[in-house]
């Protein structure tokens, strides 16, 4: 729209440069024209720039202010608004243990045949991913640290008693201190990291629920033929189950993370 | 080039260039009307083939983020995409793979065929085993339609056929022409075989997506581009043709995180990977 009116006003403008028989005046128009040229160009992709520049330098420009995505009802796909129209993704999760290490080279070709074949299995477009993440630790971390600061507490009050009376204890809740503190040093060092192999399909809808519903049928559909073609069982994911596939959070659950950086810190320091 | 870019380049350069063409008629004005004129359609070209290396440019100049999404944001370097939850900071970048191989193997199809297929698994589980931070290996793919994909390419071999005959028909043949035209003739031979056997033309794009972690912006996007140049060490036993994405291609590809674009919307993003 902006396109068509900014093309039209070079094209009237260039048609009465031409017609104009000062040549200061034709020459300024010329440039107009060529200048409404320019930005009719830029409507093209930069037309949300336009704001910033018109109002002030250093605007952060929202493309959509609304949250990335939303979970449909049912828990089985998540929603997009995009303007007007509303989309729905599913998820399907194949879990396959084969390894290239125990196959000949037949078997590995065959392997990536049939890879090549679930390419093939829809006419909708689908995404083929595989996620490497690190595991979440967050729960056991987080009962690890509760455990280390009880028996702190404990040492630390059984300090402040008389000493000679309270040795054998003593002893025992540092040795406990010790434990714990091993055990959430050695947890958090590691770098515990999983393997997911998932496909997901999209489909547009009137509404939310016919969305969703339509994405579900065809990662059912998808489902089924992975199944068949790799004999796994794939599944379509629901809940939280699918929030590891989207969100970076979930991808590096922050607890875990947050120990290993504090760790990284300390022995920085 | 899809229909767009040609209607909005080929519009605007008409109008510049019709401008151009009169500037005999502005006296004195002539040569700084020529100047702006061809600098404006040097601008125009630029924007339209150099995209990638002028939107950084200008967010960085205007000093402007973007916010994809309520918790998305787009630092003005353009290159990752920041999400700041819980005091940590991750950043998301993205890597394009073309394969640019497939057109050298189909010449030779059934020696290359062979041992790609076998090597791909060992292939992947070194990368995996190599890499100790968390990436995504994204393939959107679908199906094309058989019999109009067999059909184009009959067509492109009778072309090539045609213009094969007319060169070795001609007074002088060049033997060089010849042998290029024969090339062309034995790739599209190879693929309708291909077809032939069985396999099903497949639309497809790749891309590899990382995310990295830290307590401060900075510390988490130098981490990334770590990350990232890692993941182009070590993907590189696909044969694959990779470079970091930034600019506005960045804001679609992590649109896909949440939707699989339709199968035209696809073609125009990525006419160049397929």
């Amino acid at each position: 729209m902006l396109f068509g009116i900014c093309i039209g006003v070079a094209i009237m403008i260039t048609v009465a440069s031409e017609v104009v028989s000062i040549h200061l005046l034709s020459a300024a128009l010329a440039i107009i024209a060529m200048l409404a040229a320019l930005v009719a160009f830029l409507t093209k992709n930069y037309i949300y720039m336009f704001e910033s520049v018109v109002k002030k330098k250093g605007a952060n420009l929202v493309i959509y202010g609304g949250e990335a995505f939303t979970m449909a009802p049912s828990g089985n796909s998540i929603v997009r608004r995009e303007g007007q129209n509303v989309y729905a993704s599913a998820f399907i999760k194949i879990p396959i243990y084969r390894s290239g290490t125990e196959m000949n080279k037949e078997e590995k070709a065959d392997l990536s045949k049939l890879f090549g074949r679930i390419l093939t299995l829809g006419k909708t477009p689908m995404k083929l991913s595989a996620e490497m993440y690190a595991v979440n630790k967050d729960q056991y971390i987080t009962k690890l640290r509760a455990m280390l600061n009880e028996t702190e507490e404990k040492y630390r009050s059984m300090q402040s008693v008389d000493g000679d009376q309270h040795r054998g204890g003593m002893e025992r809740a540092r040795g406990e201190v010790t434990m714990w503190r091993n055990l959430l040093d050695s947890v958090s060092k590691s770098h515990s990291q999983a393997l997911v192999l998932f496909a997901m399909v999209s489909a547009l809808g009137g509404n939310d629920e016919e969305a969703s519903n339509i994405a579900y049928q065809r990662a059912e559909e998808l489902a089924g033929g992975i199944s068949a073609t790799l004999g796994v069982n794939a599944y379509v994911a629901k809940g939280s189950e699918l929030l590891t596939l989207l969100e970076p959070e979930y991808m590096i659950p922050v607890e875990t993370v947050s120990e290993r950086i504090r760790q990284k810190t300390m022995s920085g320091a | 080039m899809d229909i767009d870019t040609v209607l909005y380049m080929g519009a605007s350069a008409a109008v510049v260039v019709l401008v151009l063409a009169s500037a005999p008629n502005y006296g004195f004005m002539s040569l700084p009307i020529i100047i702006l004129g061809v600098l404006i359609l040097g601008i125009i070209f630029i924007m339209n083939f150099a995209d990638f290396l002028v939107f950084p440019l200008l967010t960085k100049y205007l000093n402007v983020e973007i916010m994809l999404s309520k918790d998305h944001r787009v630092p003005k370097s353009q290159n990752c995409v920041l999400k700041y939850v819980n005091g940590l900071y991750y950043a998301t970048g993205y890597l394009t793979a073309n394969v640019y191989k497939y057109v050298f193997a189909a010449e030779n199809a059934e020696a290359e065929k062979g041992d790609g297929l076998s090597e791909a698994p060992d292939n992947w589980e070194r990368i995996v085993m190599n890499t100790n931070f968390p990436f995504k290996f994204n393939l959107i793919s679908s199906a094309e339609d058989v019999q109009k994909y067999r059909e184009d390419l009959e067509g492109q071999r009778g072309y090539v056929e045609f213009q094969l005959s007319k060169e070795e028909g001609a007074t002088t043949p060049n033997e060089l022409t010849i042998r290029e035209l024969q090339r062309k003739i034995n790739i599209v031979q190879t693929r309708i075989d291909r077809i032939s056997d069985g396999e099903m033309p497949t639309y497809s794009t790749m891309y590899i997506e990382s995310t990295s972690v830290g307590v401060s912006e900075k510390e988490a996007t130098d981490l990334l581009t770590e990350q990232l140049s890692h993941l182009q060490t070590v993907f590189n036993a696909f044969d694959l043709s990779i470079s970091r994405i930034v600019g506005r291609e960045l804001h679609i590809v992590h649109g896909l995180n949440y939707r699989v674009m339709e199968m035209e919307e696809l073609r125009k993003h990525f006419e160049s990977q397929n």
